[in-house]
């Protein structure tokens, strides 16, 4: 919602709500409901949903998501099957339950480290400049130079295929745009005065840093990661269609459309499926991440808006 | 002599290849007594902010000294800085903004106590800041607060308080009154020199408001162009000044 | 003098969160032709609110009463439509902040000629204000020519921004100009220029300004009277001369004595928050000779000197001799 210029009140000191660590985000979170900040309240609904599925899979699958049965293979979408079975007979509404495990932990593994990497790397090229940011900076630009897919492969190729691999193929590439941000906003705090009058009442730069960047550079960190995730799960599964993420008999969203497009023609729900459940995830951690954009950053909201 | 600032140069290197050298500070030397009031006038753009940030070993000068007991600050580590930072503090010039907006006021006050572990227990350090804050007029009540919700005044008392609590010896005062109201700015200038007379605290006061100067300082030197221009008492100064821009100044001056 | 501008029980509250906040309190101000009023008090106080108000430049959550009569017009009633076409000719401002205040993409000429020009002016209305416009710059000391004519914003010093804002207030030749706080954010040597600029302006261009400031110094300089503000209210008005050197409201008296040229005697608190004012007047808990009237009862405006009133209730008990004889001494 577009806020109301309010400079002068403002400048009329008054006592604005106690906007201030995490209970603001709880406080501004309850006023989002009755704002209409649509975006975030559907993006929370599903995706607690997409999460709690991932939790209680075990639970939630009809079948054995691994349990071969030829005599069962290709029953298309049905009471007993909702979503049909694959070639080996084995129930795909139940492969899918349980590869959302498999998408959700791969894509927030690799969201955290490169996070984690990125935002240490900015914050310390951004506090010191100099000569570690121009290392830092170049490597940043060799490496968003390569396209992400093809350097994820090259990775891939290198270290093997696996899950692991794949969330470190995807973390090489990732953790730049966070270094980017964080970088920037290090800089802009760095000239910040209360940064100065921290240096003077005796803070090492060790302190600083996390003192007083961190939790300033967190905000803008967490808006790109929620914004972050959604694509992180097309290209998990992009590459394990590729062959280069988890390994069968593991279901995987990715590998079960690759599975599935050899009987495209005769048994389409084994392609669909997945499909559909790739589509939605990333759908919806998209709106969250829209949703806490405009939460956490007015500013961009409205320009957003008036475009 | 308890701070002499000797032939200090800062020059910055702009254009291609650093050919475009700047003298924000250009051969500055002065010295403060033990117990003075110094003050540093001059425009914008005169250099006097930077001359303050060296001193407190923000920047680094490109020449020059700066001694502080006779030990050369711009030659020291960073371990002998921290043991140096409690004798010499700074009062900065944006009050709301010498905070971390996102820590409350008891936070900001405590800092400096926890950084040199001058308390031995939380309940110690929270009876040392509550004692300095009511000694600077502020209440307890307003320590949970958080920057943005202090009016100036209120601000600029805590950052007075905070420079305080580690009881230094040698405050500089960055243009500490200029964002306030005539009647803050009087009741800051107030708790200055109360705390000046009390604690017999040597300062070193920048702005660019003559009334201000003449009103708190024992000698004042004028800078133009990262150069001083002028250096004496004030009422000498202020009498008889000799270089043209000091008088160009005090021609500029509104009085009421 | 006939009266310029009227505000008559100016009343303005804002909506913050379900709650009304009542911020300026029957202020009544006047301006007549040709006269320099300034507004004096401390950030908050809510003199920049009543120059928003006259320009209709408050936000949408702010609640007006009361009435602003322009040439007896009264502009609070107006729409947005007829409002606009006194805006910018017959009441234009200055604004604050000289840096902020420019489009940095245009060249500084063509903002001023901007302020006159239409869409669908002809080529030769377009040169005489081109004209018109060097002939402003020449007039607040700029230099005149192509050369300034082209120049960026950022290419100029902090006074300069600050002359061309003023040209774009005066280009229209308004009969009102509103000066929202023009010393802020200049230092000590320019502050001097600019107050010259606006002595110089009240001397040539003959309009009438509303000074809003918190430089009492300034104010003397510029001002023919006036008005000092306390927590939405108007405390003191008079004419400058008796206003600096007798001060009747004891905000006012120190307000000046806190002045570093005064030896800055300090004043008691702090200004209160709008939402916990004090019950009777709004200075009482700082007050130096506040009584039980003062915490109970709101005092009235009083005439005490010509033309000078107070808001004070020390002066309610006296007759009209002891008041001037009251005004004489302080």
């Amino acid at each position: 919602m577009m806020e109301k210029p309010v400079s002068v009140t403002e400048s009329l000191n008054y006592p604005r709500p106690k906007l201030t660590g995490i209970p603001k985000y709880l406080k501004v979170l309850g006023r989002s409901f009755n704002q209409k900040n649509s975006m975030l309240t559907l993006g929370i609904i599903f995706a607690t949903f997409i999460i709690l599925v991932a939790i209680f899979a075990p639970v939630l699958e009809p079948y054995d998501p691994t349990k071969m049965d030829l005599a069962l293979k290709f029953i298309p979408p049905s009471a007993a099957h909702i979503f049909g079975t694959d070639n080996m007979g084995r129930d795909v509404l139940s492969r899918i339950i349980e590869g959302s495990r498999i998408s959700l932990s791969t894509a927030f593994m690799v969201v955290i480290f490169s996070a984690c990497i990125g935002t240490l790397a900015g914050m310390i090229s951004g506090f010191w400049g100099g000569k570690v940011d121009m290392i830092f900076m170049r490597i940043v630009d060799v490496l968003l130079a390569f396209p992400t897919i093809i350097f994820a492969l090259a990775i891939s190729t290198v270290l093997g295929t696996g899950a692991i691999n794949l969330v470190i193929a995807i973390c090489c590439i990732q953790w730049t745009s966070y270094a980017r941000v964080s970088r920037g906003e290090a800089i802009l705090l760095k000239n910040a005065e209360y940064i100065e009058a921290a240096k003077a009442i005796g803070n090492n730069s060790l302190q600083i840093m996390f003192k007083y960047f961190l939790p300033n550079i967190v905000s803008k960190i967490l808006i790109l990661a929620s914004l972050n995730i959604g694509s992180i799960i097309l290209y998990c599964a992009s590459l394990s269609f590729l062959g280069l993420g988890a390994q069968p008999p593991s279901p995987d969203w990715g590998a079960m459309i690759s599975d599935g497009k050899e009987y495209m023609r005769y048994a389409p729900w084994m392609a669909i499926f997945p499909g559909l459940a790739i589509a939605a995830s990333a759908l919806t951690f998209n709106m969250l991440g829209d949703g806490v954009r405009d939460l956490l950053d007015p500013r961009m909201c409205d320009s957003v808006k008036t475009e | 002599m308890q701070l002499q600032v000797k032939g200090l140069s800062k020059k910055y290197y702009s254009g291609f290849l650093g050919n475009n050298v700047t003298d924000a500070v250009d051969d500055v030397s002065f010295e403060i007594k033990e117990g003075e009031i110094f003050g540093l006038v001059g425009g914008s753009g005169s250099g006097k902010t930077t001359v303050s940030k060296i001193v407190m070993g923000l920047l680094k000068p490109s020449a020059g000294g700066v001694f502080y007991n006779n030990r050369d600050l711009t030659k020291i580590n960073n371990r002998q800085w921290y043991l140096l930072r409690k004798e010499i503090q700074m009062v900065f010039q944006h009050p709301q903004m010498t905070f971390n907006p996102r820590r409350n006021i008891y936070f900001a006050c405590a800092e400096p106590i926890r950084l040199y572990k001058l308390a031995k227990n939380k309940t110690e350090e929270k009876a040392m800041v509550e004692h300095l804050i009511e000694r600077v007029g502020l209440t307890k009540d307003q320590l949970k607060k958080y920057p943005h919700e202090l009016s100036g005044g209120q601000a600029q008392r805590l950052s007075i308080t905070r420079a305080l609590c580690l009881q230094p010896k040698f405050i500089i005062c960055d243009e500490p009154t200029s964002m306030l109201d005539v009647s803050v700015q009087a009741q800051i200038l107030q708790l200055l020199k109360e705390i000046h007379d009390e604690f017999n605290i040597t300062m070193l006061y920048i702005s660019h408001d003559l009334e201000v100067i003449q009103s708190i300082c024992d000698r004042v030197a004028v800078m133009k162009n990262g150069k001083i221009v002028e250096i004496g008492k004030t009422e000498e100064i202020f009498k008889n000044p000799q270089h043209h821009y000091t008088k160009q100044l005090l021609e500029s001056a509104l009085y009421i | 003098m006939s009266v310029l501008l009227e505000i008559k029980d100016l009343n303005v509250s804002f909506t913050v969160d379900d709650k009304q906040v009542h911020i300026l309190n029957n202020v009544s101000l006047e301006i007549n032709k040709n006269e320099v009023l300034a507004v004096i008090g401390e950030t908050g106080c809510g003199k920049s609110v009543t120059g928003s108000a006259i320009l209709h430049l408050l936000p949408d959550n702010a609640i007006v009463t009361g009435d602003i009569l322009f040439k007896g017009k009264d502009i609070t009633k107006m729409n947005e439509q007829e409002f606009r076409q006194l805006r910018g000719q017959a009441i234009a401002s200055v604004p604050q902040s000289p840096s902020t205040s420019l489009n940095p993409l245009m060249h500084v000429g063509n903002q001023v000629a901007e302020c006159v020009l239409e869409n669908n002016s002809s080529e030769d209305d377009k040169k005489k204000t081109v004209a018109k416009v060097h002939e402003i710059f020449a007039s607040l000391g700029l230099p005149r020519g192509e050369d300034f004519y082209q120049n960026y914003p950022c290419e100029l010093s902090g006074g300069m921004c600050q002359r061309v804002l003023i040209a774009m207030g005066v280009i229209t030749h308004p009969e009102l100009l509103i000066v929202d706080e023009p010393t802020k954010a200049v230092d000590w040597a320019l502050r001097k220029d600019v107050v010259d600029v606006f002595c110089e302006l009240k001397n040539e261009m003959k309009c009438a300004m509303l000074f809003i400031t918190h430089d009492i110094a300034a104010a003397k300089y510029v001002a023919d009277r006036i008005a000092v503000m306390y927590c939405g209210e108007v405390v003191e008005i008079g004419p400058t001369d008796s206003v600096i050197n007798q001060p009747l409201h004891p905000y006012t008296k120190g307000l000046i004595a806190s002045m570093p040229s005064k030896g800055f005697k300090v004043m008691n608190g702090f200004m209160p928050s709008f939402q916990d004012l004090p019950k009777g007047c709004r200075f009482s808990d700082r007050c130096e000779c506040t009584s039980d009237i003062c915490i109970n009862n709101e005092p009235e405006i009083v005439e005490i000197a010509e033309g000078h009133f107070a808001k004070c209730s020390i002066y309610k008990n006296l007759n009209v001799s002891e008041l001037f004889k009251h005004a004489a001494t302080s």
